[in-house]
């Protein structure tokens, strides 16, 4: 049994132009104390996908999955007693926008123990005491203090922080990151990374760690997953991803981003824009911008096939095979 | 890229000329025809507004005209009868009363018997209501129009300038506000009202349209303000900026990017004081200070309704009519009114 | 003496902002100079002016003191705040956000229009002409151009905002962060364009940004600002590979690199705390209370921007 195991995933939005499938059939697993990456861009389905997961969708949205269990407990068959239970205790979740997590109307100190009462049962000093712990644990300096200040007055880097002690209060198993550090300046982003790491291996946390910085998962994530239009395209370990990438889209994207380290002479941009999701043609998604593409590619969407331990692919081409041909010539 | 030629510019250009896009005006149509309630108003207005604008020239008995022999006299369904007479008209517009003349000869003196009942003098009520309904809509049309010109300006001017200048004015406004509407017209219309003669004969004013422009002059205010807030928030954008980096007038960004991204909020603005204004203009007819008899207005006969309600004989077509007049004409323009702010929310479309 | 190639000269340039107690320093007094056709990209963290120095050079942002300086063949333009109008023919900026920076009542053709209205430029057919000219030259179907910002992609759109900085052919022109809000697949186009664009036209861009990587790939000189002071100044290559300022080290020891293998190997240098705000900017060198390298005469004195080997510039005293 899988620590996380999500089978089958589609969540789909009724708009005023037509229904939107945000997310067509997500499958994976997690593992205790591992960190998987989740990649993508704008209409990928990324952040849509935990938030389903988290029941933090709007009424409207429809959540369908084959299985979608934590720990063995299917999460869609929960009421929302349980979820709430859940959520915090279990599964925590932090964003982009520490504001919408921290109520700009009560103090830091009010906030965590507010966590601390519910997940952790505790009271009085004791309460008091856990909250300057957790300040102190996700490294906010003179946490005595800061526990009577409110969130305005905290600079970004410290209310991401404060974000996350709030969210870890009830120590959880699984925590879901998305894009927490999209919007930090990139020396508090290396700050927060390593904060999160370290709180990994001191608790054995499993981390979701969603964003589109692939430089971020390189050095963060034991597993990547890409996901295009609604779908994973490309799950691998991180250094076999990076080393071998299989999928079209997970190339282009490695051939478009510059590089600290090295010159490149030419990036090569992947053409076209990304998938309208309300008009998907019937064949693969990432069909109009891959320079790969087979006839094979616009009849049906192909579907994840492992190509090595660990790794897989929703490709109808064989890139590896027809690169090393290219390779060869 | 290589160069152009001249040739295929031009004839890119006129493909392009072929192209209509589609104006954020447009995509708010599209929402808006899809509201039922609001269509539905919208017609309703209009063929109201027609109505009351072509009312002259209609077979509709004279709304002044008092007939003793006739008074309170329940609906009944009388639809063609003699005694019409144009002389029973007083204080016709030019344009009112060529409409008169043509009534005249098309329906000679035939009229619409008293189908909703006639008031205390005998005065045929479905009349009263038309012409009423003239008087409160136009009461509705001008002074909401005043309170745009005035507001829109005020705020727009506010809001660009900022600093200083924003603060004066708006405190301005804020004292303003600060007196009760009600004394203000009250003083205003008691001022006038004796100087009536002198106004009407130095600035050719009647007072009804000093009625109007008073009640314009009350409601700026709010207008102002709305304007001035949105102003503020689109100062900053950065379409507003980019248009300052390449040199762009004070006047040039006014006019053609400020005012129209103001627009949509005020013409929701506007549709939703229409109603207030009429009634307000109600309430003051009702209390005898707006519009004076002879002339007709909804307030003028929702007090007239309020005498008919006595324990001996309940007169209910005096409330009644009246009342579904103003209240439907109320209830369309709000719903109008809704139904523009959902189609013109200037959410951007996708992101 | 007139110059010879046209130079766009930032001297001793201060903006500051009104506040109590005490106003923000925005910009603290910085100076360099974009020569015609190179490339310098402007980085650092929030807070430390490299946006405001741009809108000062506009005209967005006030100029506190200094000098805003255009020299070319033909004349020099100076400004203190408020450009001229033939200042602003020849300077002009690409915004970072493409959906607040058109406006959405315009159609792409009034957009594009417009700076050759204001500056006279064209009239009727040649002025429309000129619009189509400028559609297809940043990679627009110009029978696109009565259509209205909302019916285009972002990337899209980007384009449209720098046709529109095209349109009076500047010489310089500044672009803030103009890719930071493009999906990362887009960034690569937009990327490719305004290099093309600056081989055809010979543009000089000043770029600001906070990627590093991207700064890299294009810019030939790179300036680092910390709260309002340039702390380094170098070409490319200089900067990138023998950083001197403790914060440039700091800085690109932060930047992830997608390379699992090297992301492992390498020496973090995680920098504590976070930058002051510019409302408390300290005695001394600003980066002090941070540096790894700091002394106690940092903390009294503030060092000042120098040349050290050939175009290198430096402003600290432990290096």
């Amino acid at each position: 049994m899988a620590f996380l195991e999500v089978s089958d995933l589609r969540v789909s939005f009724p708009t005023e132009d037509g229904l939107v499938e945000a997310v067509r059939g997500v499958s994976y697993e997690l593992g205790v104390g591992e960190t998987l990456g989740v990649v993508g861009e704008s209409g990928s389905g990324k952040s849509v996908t935990h938030l389903a997961m988290m029941g933090l969708l709007p009424e409207t949205a429809r959540v369908a999955a084959g299985r979608l269990a934590f720990e063995g407990e299917e999460l869609l068959e929960m009421d929302e007693a349980r979820r709430r239970a859940m959520r915090g205790k279990e599964i925590a979740m932090i964003f982009q926008d520490p504001m919408t997590s921290l109520n700009p109307f009560s103090t830091l100190g009010t906030q965590i123990a507010e966590m601390l009462r519910m997940h952790q049962g505790l009271r009085g000093k004791a309460l008091v005491d856990g909250a300057v712990r957790a300040l102190a644990e996700v490294g906010i300096p003179k946490p005595e203090i800061r526990i009577e200040q409110y969130p305005h007055e905290f600079s970004g880097g410290m209310r991401q922080r404060a974000m996350i002690a709030m969210m870890l209060a009830g120590h959880p198993k699984l925590l879901i990151a998305d894009e927490p550090t999209t919007a930090l300046d990139v020396t508090v982003q290396a700050q927060i990374l390593e904060l999160l790491r370290g709180l990994q291996e001191a608790r054995g946390m499993s981390i979701i760690l969603i964003t589109h910085d692939l430089g971020v998962v390189a050095g963060q994530a034991h597993r990547v997953a890409v996901m295009y239009a609604g779908r994973i395209v490309e799950e691998a370990e991180t250094r076999t991803l990076f080393a071998r990438p299989s999928h079209p889209y997970t190339r282009g994207l490695l051939s478009s981003i510059p590089r600290l380290d090295r010159d490149e002479e030419q990036l090569v941009p992947i053409p076209g824009t990304p998938p309208d999701l309300l008009h998907l043609s019937g064949g693969c998604p990432f069909r109009p911008r891959c320079s790969f593409a087979e006839p094979a590619c616009g009849e049906s969407e192909p579907a994840l096939r492992e190509i090595g331990p660990g790794h897989r692919i929703a490709c109808h081409v064989d890139l590896p095979a027809l690169l090393k041909v290219e390779e060869a010539k | 890229m290589k160069p152009r030629s001249q040739e295929e510019l031009e004839r890119l250009l006129s493909e392009a000329a072929k192209v209509r896009g589609n104006s954020l005006w447009k995509d708010a149509m599209r929402r808006f025809k899809k509201n039922f309630a609001a269509k539905i108003s919208l017609w309703f207005l209009v063929l109201l507004s027609l109505l009351s604008f072509f009312t002259p020239l209609l077979p509709f008995a004279p709304p002044a005209r008092v007939r003793l022999s006739e008074q309170f006299q329940a609906p009944k369904l009388e639809l063609i009868r003699e005694g019409w007479s144009k002389a029973e008209y007083h204080d016709l517009g030019w344009l009112s009363s060529k409409m008169v003349d043509l009534r005249a000869s098309l329906f000679g003196t035939k009229e619409i018997g008293p189908i909703l009942g006639t008031d205390s003098k005998g005065r045929c009520l479905l009349s009263r209501i038309l012409w009423g309904g003239r008087v409160s809509l136009l009461v509705g049309l001008v002074a909401t129009l005043v309170s745009l010109l005035v507001g829109v300006s005020y705020g727009a001017l506010s809001g660009y300038f900022g600093g200083w200048v924003d603060n004066l004015m708006m405190r301005i406004v804020d004292v303003l506000y600060s007196i009760p509407f009600i004394f203000l017209v009250i003083f205003l219309m008691t001022v006038l009202r004796e100087n009536q003669d002198l106004l009407e004969q130095r600035f050719g004013l009647d007072r009804m349209m000093l009625f109007f422009a008073v009640i314009g002059l009350v409601y700026w205010l709010t207008m102002a303000r709305v304007v001035r807030g949105q102003v503020l928030s689109l100062k900053h954008k950065e379409f507003v900026e980019a248009a300052e980096v390449m040199g762009a007038s004070t006047w040039r960004i006014l006019r053609q990017h400020l005012v129209p991204n103001v627009l949509s909020i005020v013409i929701v603005y506007l549709t939703l004081t229409i109603p207030r204004v009429m009634l307000f203009e109600a309430f003051l007819s009702f209390l005898g200070l707006g519009v004076q008899p002879p002339d007709v207005s909804w307030g003028i006969l929702a007090a007239g309704g309020i005498d008919a309600i006595n324990p001996i004989h309940v007169y209910w077509w005096f409330v009644l009519f009246p009342g579904l007049a103003l209240g439907f004409t109320l209830v369309a323009l709000n719903f109008l009114g809704d139904g523009l702010r959902d189609a013109l929310d200037p959410k951007l479309k996708d992101r | 003496m007139k110059r010879n190639r046209p130079e766009l000269r930032i001297r001793d340039l201060q903006v500051f902002f009104p506040h109590k107690p005490r106003p923000i320093r925005a910009v603290d007094g910085i100076s360099f100079v974009l020569h015609q056709g190179e490339t310098l990209g402007l980085v650092g963290e929030s807070g430390c002016g490299k946006s405001t120095t741009a809108r000062a050079v506009v005209g967005l942002a006030p100029v506190t003191s200094g000098e805003v300086r255009l020299e070319h063949p033909e004349a020099f333009e100076t400004h203190r705040g408020k450009p001229s109008l033939s200042f602003r023919r020849r300077v002009q900026m690409v915004f970072q956000d493409p959906y607040a920076s058109l406006d959405p009542r315009n159609t792409v053709g009034q957009i594009l229009a417009e700076p050759l209205e204001i500056h006279r430029l064209a009239k009727g057919k040649n002025k429309l002409l000129r619009c189509t000219e400028l559609m297809l030259q940043v990679g627009l179907d110009p029978r696109f151009l009565n259509r209205y910002p909302h019916e285009f992609s972002g990337g899209q759109r980007q384009r449209i905002g720098i046709a529109r900085a095209l349109a009076l052919e500047p010489e310089f022109l500044l672009l803030d962060e103009p890719i930071s809000a493009l999906d990362v697949s887009i960034q690569a186009q937009i990327l490719n364009l305004l290099q093309e664009l600056q081989g055809e036209l010979g543009l000089a861009f000043l770029f600001i940004a906070h990627d590093l990587s991207v700064v890299r790939h294009l810019c030939d000189r790179v300036a680092v600002m910390y709260l309002g002071k340039i702390v380094e100044m170098a070409p490319k290559h200089e900067l990138f590979e023998r950083p001197g300022h403790p914060y440039t080290q700091a800085l690109l020891s932060a930047v992830p690199i997608p390379d699992p293998l090297l992301e492992e190997a390498r020496k973090r240098q995680v920098l504590q705390g976070e930058p002051p705000s510019p409302e408390r900017i300290p005695k001394g060198c600003a980066f002090a209370e941070r540096c790894p390298k700091v002394s106690e005469r940092c903390r009294i004195e503030t060092p000042v921007l120098e040349e050290r080997d050939s175009s290198h510039w430096l402003a600290c005293f432990e290096v």
